[in-house]
């Protein structure tokens, strides 16, 4: 894994190395060019006080050195040199004392300006040699007694003046190395100093990383502290603590969840186990046994309705089910749907009133359908009041339907009635009182109806009516229907 | 003795009920919260088995009224809640045991057996008085010369008249005890059950332990010298 740090720390080292060393090789070749543009000039200025010192006296050229500059070149080892040659004929018409057998090299050079070239001076040092084109003065004054009558002709001369450039090129390369010094060593601090302010400025990450490593499934009630660190980490801190407690709260609805399941089907169970560990404790009848059974066979039934709504629940809520919509008779739909509660209904003295639209076809998945008004049908046969009612209608709004279950003797408060959809509510902590429903079917309804593109609404009055009002989307052959017939028609 | 079970969930409610009967106990059953606080307060219970989970009155708030109303019953608590903290609850607004459901009956019963005794301060299961021997476990009765044998109706008067030995009985404290709601028999049949007693315990010869308290009722235990 890359680290912030460690990919900062590089770039800025590379950029600081690329510009420091940039910013030296521009003072060194600045540095250089001024000084070699003076040591030219003062090769020139050398070169121009030989070139004044040669005369030419009749056809001959003649060097006359001042004496102290005689001097000079004749120390042995004196690091400049220079050498005079003729134009016309080309032959060495005078060379300093200091280069005794040996010769400069012959430059060219255009008249007027001297130029310029690196060479190796006889000694094998690095130097620099000056080339100068020039008329050399005419030896003789005009009053001069031995002035010829007859002048020669003017000859030009050019001049070679080398001189060591190693006090130069040392002095040059000291800085070079000196700039180069400098780089690497602020190339070194800043890389410190940058590791240092990094890692002091990324303090409050570090601190959000380990925070954040302590949090796991066991302990999301722990927050992130928003108000310490640096401004800019604070809405990462809030973002996180969002996150934070709806996984809190996601967890905590599954743990209540999982822990309510356990309930529901504990109960059941404790059912069988008791009726079984009555049975088994003495010796019965036959028909005191056969009661046992079916009252285990009772109870198991209603475990296994159980656990079909809780696998339904599980299913929608992991998104497994997928509806098939077609088109479905409602009224149809509702008849069939009452058959399995005529009889509970009967036993429980309740009145039905029906009030269904004929033809109303809404465009659902048939399955989902029927499990949808079973779950309707029965909670209202289930929780209506002895002797009371229960009323089902149904009707086109286009481009839906609506049908509504009603029923008498509602023991849900209006305040409820949003509860009704959470998963294992009740009105009342006990199970019996609802004739052992688990508190599944209003949430199964809601999700199956999502799906199928509809919705569900309760109404409820504690002692009034439960209403749930119930929408789904028409058949189009429902909504064409409405629509003016084809002329063809 | 006579125990409510208070219970909504029809399997629990009916297989406790006759497990209890069976042994000898006299069983009101109630429904939901509502029915159950009515017979608990109306009547001296030995021992309420209580669900925590009822309708119209849960069984928290069904036990504090209960102690309000200074109903001396001993009270088991059943529910399908195990967390800590519920038992915690149940036993802090006055429960005296807790049992988890699903459950063993004959744990259940056990255990309901072991409250009756608390009721009554006996330490142990077996009650002797000089030559007598009771064995509330078994539901035995010796004297010296064997075993006696008794309906079931007979021993539950005989046991709860040894529970409170050396204390004046009533006949109402004993049909109170040992029939339940649904019987049709008046406390009048206390005394001819008591002339069965007699009659079984206390053979011609042996020293008498029921006692009659002209006015009052009767007082189990060795006579007075």
């Amino acid at each position: 894994m890359t680290s912030l740090q460690g990919r900062l720390r590089w770039a800025t080292a590379l950029a600081a190395s690329i510009v420091l060393l940039g910013a030296g090789y521009v003072v060194y070749a600045a540095v250089r060019s001024a000084v070699w543009a003076e040591y030219d000039r003062a090769l020139e200025a050398k070169a121009r006080t030989v070139a004044a010192d040669v005369e030419q006296r009749g056809a001959e050229l003649e060097l006359e050195l001042e004496e102290y500059l005689s001097a000079k070149f004749s120390q042995p080892g004196f690091p400049e040199h220079f050498q005079v040659w003729r134009d016309d004929d080309g032959s060495v018409a005078a060379k300093s004392p200091s280069l005794r057998t040996d010769e400069l090299p012959k430059l060219h050079s255009a008249n007027g300006a001297p130029s310029y070239r690196f060479i190796k001076l006889p000694d094998g040092t690095p130097g620099r040699a000056a080339t100068l084109h020039f008329q050399p003065v005419d030896a003789y004054d005009l009053d001069d007694e031995d002035r010829p009558a007859e002048p020669s002709p003017p000859v030009a001369a050019t001049l070679v003046y080398a001189a060591t450039t190693k006090h130069v090129d040392d002095a040059l390369a000291a800085l070079a190395w000196l700039l180069l010094a400098v780089a690497i060593a602020s190339v070194a601090t800043i890389i410190f100093l940058q590791f240092a302010v990094v890692r002091l400025g990324l303090r409050p990450l570090d601190r959000l990383a380990a925070d954040i490593e302590r949090l796991d499934a066991q302990c999301l009630s722990a927050r992130l502290a928003t108000d310490v660190g640096p401004r800019e980490l604070a809405p990462v801190a809030l973002k996180l603590n969002d996150l934070l407690g709806r996984l809190e709260a996601a967890f905590a609805r599954e743990r209540a969840f999982a822990s309510d399941v356990a309930h529901e089907l504990r109960t059941p169970i404790a059912g069988i186990r008791a009726q079984l560990d009555l049975a088994l404790q003495r010796d019965r009848s036959a028909d005191e046994y056969r009661g046992f059974l079916q009252a285990c066979s009772a109870v198991c039934r209603e475990m296994q309705a159980m656990i079909e709504s809780l696998l339904a629940v599980a299913r929608l809520d992991a998104d497994q089910i997928q509806a098939q919509r077609v088109a479905v008779d409602l009224d149809l739909a509702l008849r069939d749907g009452w058959i399995p509660f005529a009889e509970r209904a009967a036993a429980r003295k309740l009145r039905l009133n029906w009030d269904l639209a004929e033809g109303v076809t809404v465009h659902v998945d048939a399955g989902h359908l029927r499990l949808i008004i079973r779950n309707l049908l029965d909670n209202a046969v289930s929780h209506a009041d002895e002797g009371g009612s229960i009323a089902v209608w149904s009707r086109p709004e286009a481009p839906k339907v609506v049908f509504q279950v009603r029923n008498t003797g509602s023991q849900t408060a209006a305040r409820d009635a949003a509860r009704v959809f959470d998963r294992l509510w009740r009105h009342d902590a006990s199970r019996t009182q609802t004739g052992g429903h688990a508190g599944l079917g209003l949430s199964i309804v809601r999700r199956l109806l999502a799906l199928n593109g509809g919705a569900i609404e309760i109404e409820t009055a504690r002692g009034g009516d439960f209403t749930a009002t119930v929408t789904l989307a028409a058949d189009r052959g429902q909504v064409d229907e409405r629509s003016p017939p084809p002329l063809a028609a | 003795m006579r125990v409510l079970v208070i219970e909504d969930y029809a399997p629990i409610r009916q297989a406790v009920g006759q497990g209890l009967a069976e042994a000898g106990f006299a069983v009101d059953m109630a429904r939901d919260g509502e029915e159950g606080l009515w017979y608990a307060t109306s009547f001296n219970y030995d021992v309420v088995v209580l669900d925590l989970m009822l309708p119209k009155v849960d069984g928290l708030s069904l036990l504090r009224q209960l102690r309000a109303a200074e109903r001396t019953a001993r009270v088991l608590i059943l529910t399908a809640k195990d967390a800590l903290d519920d038992r915690i609850a149940g036993l802090n607004q006055g429960g005296d045991d807790y049992l988890v459901k699903p459950f063993d009956l004959g744990e259940l019963l056990a255990r309901v057996r072991a409250l009756v005794r608390r009721k009554y301060d006996a330490k142990e299961t077996v009650v002797r008085v000089a030559d007598f021997e009771l064995d509330t476990v078994r539901r035995r009765v010796r004297r010296r010369h064997g075993e006696i044998e008794l309906t079931a109706k007979e021993y539950a008067l005989l046991e709860y008249l040894a529970l409170r030995k050396d204390q004046v009985v009533t006949r109402t404290d004993i049909w109170e005890h040992v029939y339940d709601f649904h019987s049709s028999a008046s406390s009048n049949v206390v005394d001819v059950y008591i002339g069965y007693l007699r009659r079984k315990l206390e053979p011609p010869g042996s020293q008498r332990l029921i006692q009659t308290r002209r006015g009052q009722g009767y007082v189990f235990g060795e006579q007075a010298p």
